[in-house]
């Protein structure tokens, strides 16, 4: 099953609701968020990855998470008032914030997203999400109570984080920089793989004052042959291959039962 | 299932990895150009061994510049070299793998750098875990090292030096054998003008002597500077 806030959603049996919203409010015609195609002036440096990532259709009950600082996870899932306290996760998901209104909400609070099946060897997806805006999938209330909940993970805020006056003299570190970039973006769970001193040290590249913050920490792990991750527990990690390599192999030693139902690693061996 | 590396030259075709540096003069000699590493750069290539390259090469810009001594070779050669091989060793190791499954059922996948993105999908038709690797061609091109303990630093900046007034006079009187003996000296004030931020600043560099030699042989002079016509 699947829980948002530890309220039940919906299993689009048939296919006929992923099709009604494909049909009637389409994510490609009213994007639940806008990502940007360059990576901005003061980023220009940095550039972004070779290529860009169009958005990817949509589709419902997915979840996707994504390597990497500057992409959040997301997914698209169906509410309906008739078994979900929607009121609940709306009163969690959306609390007051001291620098709203009086009488007016204003901050967005994490709420757990359960995918579970019974028959998994013991395996589930829960993490901690937030909730846009639900839509109502009907013009008229009370007919039908179905609601497009869409949710993202902490990545999401990310972009609202800025380094600051962040400029670099002969003593930064890849490990100061790090730290700076990671502290501005409030990652309370931080961590890096050793980096090799051959690496040297950062530079003036990475003076960018006020820049948002997810572009640049992915540069600095590019810079010094690692990548981040974000885990589930929200914790951050900057992996060398080494690292990620074992990480996979071990978790696959932990869970020997889990099947394979399609593809393989490209290039094996023998064919 | 367990996951091991292949050879990235199937993978990517990537023969090296190269790095991009610009040079940076070194001799405190405005006037010196370099002829060997036109124009003011070096390319550091990595390449790992013949069996295990493709054919082409992916070049990275670099902010690390190279410093230069004279015509042939650089300060910081070795450093930069390095640095090549450890980014290149490392930029190649992360495509050595790659796959693409999907497994029944939904799973706690551990997240690894190795997985472009994990997808899970829960419906009536198929309830499955994904998990896929970066696009083979997935990099960065700008890098932004920096070699500070070589650095060079003073007068190796693209300025150009003249003189100009004031011209100093001196006389040194000391004794050379039994003889009372006054040296002569001139001295021309050296300036540089540089640009600073995109402003042209000129700044007093030191004072050059020009003539440095015993006065002419015969009766010492008698007294006061020996005067040498301003050019």
């Amino acid at each position: 099953m699947i829980t948002l806030d530890n309220q039940p959603l919906m299993i689009d049996v048939t296919g006929e609701l992923e099709e009604f919203i494909v049909k009637f409010i389409p994510t490609d015609q009213y994007l639940p968020w806008l990502r940007r195609s360059w990576p901005g002036f003061g980023n220009a440096g940095l550039t972004y990855p070779t290529g860009m990532r169009y958005e990817p259709r949509f589709k419902l009950n997915q979840f996707r998470w994504p390597t990497g600082a500057s992409r959040w996870a997301y997914g698209h899932f169906l509410a309906d008032v008739e078994a979900c306290n929607l009121q609940k996760v709306i009163n969690d998901a959306f609390g007051t914030s001291s620098n709203a209104p009086p009488g007016m909400g204003g901050a967005y609070n994490p709420i757990p997203l359960v995918l579970d099946t019974s028959d998994s060897g013991g395996e589930r997806l829960n993490v901690s999400v937030y909730l846009m805006p639900p839509v109502p999938l009907s013009g008229m209330r009370g007919v039908n109570g179905l609601y497009l909940m869409t949710v993202v993970d902490q990545r999401f805020f990310w972009w609202y984080n800025y380094v600051g006056l962040l400029q670099i003299t002969s003593g930064w570190t890849w490990t100061s920089l790090y730290s700076w970039v990671a502290s501005s973006i409030g990652i309370v769970s931080f961590k890096t793989d050793s980096i090799d001193p051959k690496y040297l040290q950062p530079s003036t590249m990475f003076n960018l004052p006020y820049e948002s913050a997810p572009q640049i920490l992915d540069a600095i792990a590019f810079n010094v042959g690692q990548r981040v991750i974000r885990n589930y527990d929200g914790s951050v990690y900057c992996q060398n291959y080494t690292t990620a390599l074992k990480a996979l192999n071990d978790d696959f030693k932990t869970h020997p039962n889990r099947i394979k139902i399609a593809g393989d690693q490209r290039f094996p061996d023998k064919l | 299932v367990s996951f091991s590396p292949r050879l990235y030259g199937a993978l990517t075709n990537i023969k090296n990895v190269s790095l991009w540096c610009q040079g940076k003069n070194c001799t405190n000699d405005p006037t010196f150009t370099t002829p060997p590493v036109a124009p003011g750069g070096k390319l550091f290539s990595y390449q790992p061994s013949a069996a295990s390259g493709g054919a082409y090469g992916e070049i990275f810009k670099e902010t690390a510049l190279f410093y230069l001594s004279d015509l042939t070779s650089g300060i910081n050669t070795q450093t930069l070299q390095a640095l090549c091989d450890i980014f290149g060793q490392d930029f190649l190791a992360w495509r050595q793998l790659s796959f693409d499954e999907v497994f029944n059922h939904i799973l706690g996948m551990a997240q690894s750098g190795l997985i472009d993105e994990t997808i899970w999908n829960y419906n009536a038709l198929e309830v499955i875990t994904r998990i896929f690797t970066y696009p083979p061609h997935w990099s960065i091109q700008e890098l932004g090292h920096f070699d500070y303990a070589k650095d060079c630093t003073g007068t190796a900046l693209p300025c150009h030096y003249y003189y100009a007034p004031p011209n100093l006079c001196c006389s040194v009187t000391g004794t050379v054998g039994a003889t009372t003996v006054t040296t002569v000296k001139m001295y021309m004030s050296r300036y540089k003008i540089c640009l600073e931020d995109g402003r042209l600043v000129s700044r007093f560099v030191t004072y050059d002597p020009i003539c440095d030699c015993p006065p002419p042989s015969g009766s010492p002079p008698i007294g006061g500077a020996f005067m040498f016509p301003v050019p």
